[in-house]
């Protein structure tokens, strides 16, 4: 029996300590160093954790690419596409130059070492920056251009690789927020509130991500973006592959399940089947700091001064104008999971009308879609004026360097595969970006008023209605009378 | 003599008025700057202030900026923010200190 206990016992602290995962690993004891590249520190991490490299390797951060399952159309494409291969109205792509010179450049937030060409050898594991991920300390930062760690920041005495790697742990906000907060560009460029100020935040600005002092949660990125094998569960808005997304119903059903203790919550449930979560309760983004909202490329070069919008400046002169907004309202869109996407070489049907560079697709009469909130944001970007589809042009080594678009265009058409006519023309571009972060507390999630009964958050006919449901009828209420009537 | 006393209570209370938002005008009042950090001062990894110089881009002047959010001060312990870093600045005077509104790096890809 004692035996029996003891045994019991044993299982029981074995699967209670890999529960705690490498979190509670102290692994000081196991990388010691000294080391002079993020390449032997992966050579240690090997000879443990091989079959983690195996496994991140299959993954999209590894790869940036994958079946565009998320692409309305091309579900059952089996070319591989994302970051390596698309473009977007940001920076627009990583393929501008021959052999893919901007790699070195982009490949700052590709968690590898040395894709600074083409010929990249994807299979080798010992390329895999574990600590772009993992440190926790020792402040590891890698370098603007190079693909590799920042060794100007270990000459400056900023980063202490040793320590970075025996500081290894389970990813915390600031290890996915390098890269994620980052996005296009610059902090809170890109994405619909999610920037650098949530790394350390109250409830105020987000209920989950939140200090614990501020009554949040202070969760980490993986508690919603659940992970197996390194595949980092969630999808974004421009790529077109995702391995499993993101709902808050993982968390938020059965005992958990909203709005039990609202005083209308019956009448705010009949809402769930039309209006997504994030409707309500993401009533503004860009909580902490100002988002990009627009991005004229066609004003780089030119000598326009520029000014303050939010702390951020409006012009750049080798990236053109900009607008940012800061507690921004959402616009609202039928989403039924996929998204209608611009891909490369895709011919520009009206160069008058502004190209969609992603959508959500969806309507008022699939039953499937919900409405959902966006950041829409506008640019401009070149076209190729006879091939009519847009260019890929090379700014890190070119644009930026001299201003001329024509150079830049012909530069990066030797990276892409397609061919320039010697003609190019800007035209306007929109995007409908995801706001799925910055959740407000439950006293700011949008009340009635707000969309009903005179109140115009919502365009309802825009959406598809006749006038606000509550007074002309929802999109179910058809439906509804032809049950009661049989 | 009524209408002198009375001209001289309206005076004194103007210039109260001016004197009293004047001084709420200053005391709010946020500065703005760009500069590069020429020295940072901080004590031990659990201060919970911290002062950075920074050197003004347009008058080259040195300015010392009071820190205590807790984020900037995090990136000063782990030298994600360190000397020569270009930083936009929004400060407010506030008791005779410079403290920081805004600290953020200047610089994007």
């Amino acid at each position: 029996m004692r035996g029996m206990l003891g045994i019991l016992a044993g299982v029981v602290l074995l699967v209670a300590s890999a529960a705690q995962g490498m979190a509670a690993v102290d692994h000081a004891e196991f990388v010691k160093g000294p080391f002079k590249s993020g390449s032997e520190v992966t050579k240690v991490c090997l000879e443990c954790h091989e079959q983690q490299a195996a496994d991140f390797m299959k993954t999209t951060h590894w790869t940036w690419a994958g079946t565009p399952n998320m692409v309305k159309g091309m579900e059952k494409s089996t070319k591989k596409y994302g970051k390596s291969n698309m473009i977007n109205s940001f920076c627009t792509s990583i393929q501008g130059g021959k052999d893919g010179v901007v790699h070195e450049s982009c490949g700052k937030c590709h968690a590898g070492y040395g894709w600074t060409r083409t010929d990249f050898d994807f299979t080798d594991k010992g390329k895999v920056d574990c600590l772009i991920c993992h440190a926790q300390k020792g402040n590891y930062t890698r370098a603007t251009v190079g693909c590799d760690i920042d060794k100007k920041s270990i000459d400056k005495k900023a980063m202490d690789l040793n320590v970075a790697a025996q500081s290894v742990g389970l990813p915390t906000r600031k290890n996915c927020g390098a890269c994620h907060f980052f996005g296009g560009g610059g902090d809170a460029v890109k994405n619909a509130g999610l920037d650098s100020t949530l790394e350390k935040t109250k409830k105020s600005q987000d209920v989950h991500m939140g200090s614990k002092e501020s009554g949040g949660q202070d969760m980490s990125c993986q508690t919603c973006h659940v992970t197996k094998n390194h595949k980092i569960g969630g999808a974004s808005s421009m790529m077109a592959h995702y391995d499993t997304r993101v709902n808050c119903e993982q968390c938020h059903s059965g005992a958990k399940a909203p709005h039990q203790k609202a005083k209308n919550g019956a009448l705010i449930n009949k809402h769930l089947a039309t209006v997504a979560c994030q409707t309500c309760h993401i009533p503004f983004f860009a909580k902490g700091q100002a988002t990009k909202m627009a991005w004229k490329w066609s004003d780089v070069g030119k000598n326009i001064t520029a000014e303050e919008q939010f702390d951020k400046e409006t012009y750049a002169k080798h990236k053109g104008t900009f607008v940012w907004g800061m507690n921004v309202k959402p616009v609202y869109a039928w989403n039924s999971g996929m998204v209608e996407r611009y891909m490369v070489g895709d011919k520009v049907k009206d160069p008058t009308k502004p190209v969609v560079m992603m959508r959500p697709v969806g309507d008022i009469k699939d039953q499937k879609s919900k409405i959902y909130p966006y950041k829409l944001y506008k640019g401009d970007q070149p076209m190729d004026a006879k091939y009519k589809n847009l260019i890929i042009f090379q700014q890190y080594k070119s644009l930026w360097v001299d201003y001329d678009w024509d150079k830049a265009c012909r530069l990066g058409a030797e990276g892409t595969g397609l061919p320039y006519s010697g003609k190019y023309q800007f035209v306007n571009t929109v995007a409908y970006i995801a706001a799925q972060h910055e959740v407000a507390p439950k006293e700011e999630a949008l009340q009635c008023g707000e969309c009903h009964m005179g109140g115009n958050r919502l365009d309802w006919k825009a959406l598809g209605y006749k006038g606000d449901p509550m007074q002309k009828g929802g999109r179910f209420a058809k439906a509804a009378q032809k049950v009661a009537k049989k | 003599m009524k209408k002198a006393v009375s001209v001289m209570v309206l005076v004194a209370v103007a210039a109260l008025t001016i004197f009293c938002f004047g001084s709420v005008a200053s005391a709010g009042e946020e500065i703005k700057m760009v500069g590069v950090i020429t020295k940072i001062d901080i004590a031990g990894k659990d201060a919970k202030t911290a002062t950075a110089t920074l050197k003004d881009n347009k008058t080259e002047q040195l300015v010392v900026i009071t820190v205590e959010d807790d984020l900037t001060l995090d990136k000063f312990k782990d030298h994600r923010i360190v000397e020569g870093d270009e930083i936009r600045c929004k400060y407010e005077v506030i008791d005779g200190k410079n403290v920081s509104k805004l600290f953020r790096k200047t610089a994007g890809c």
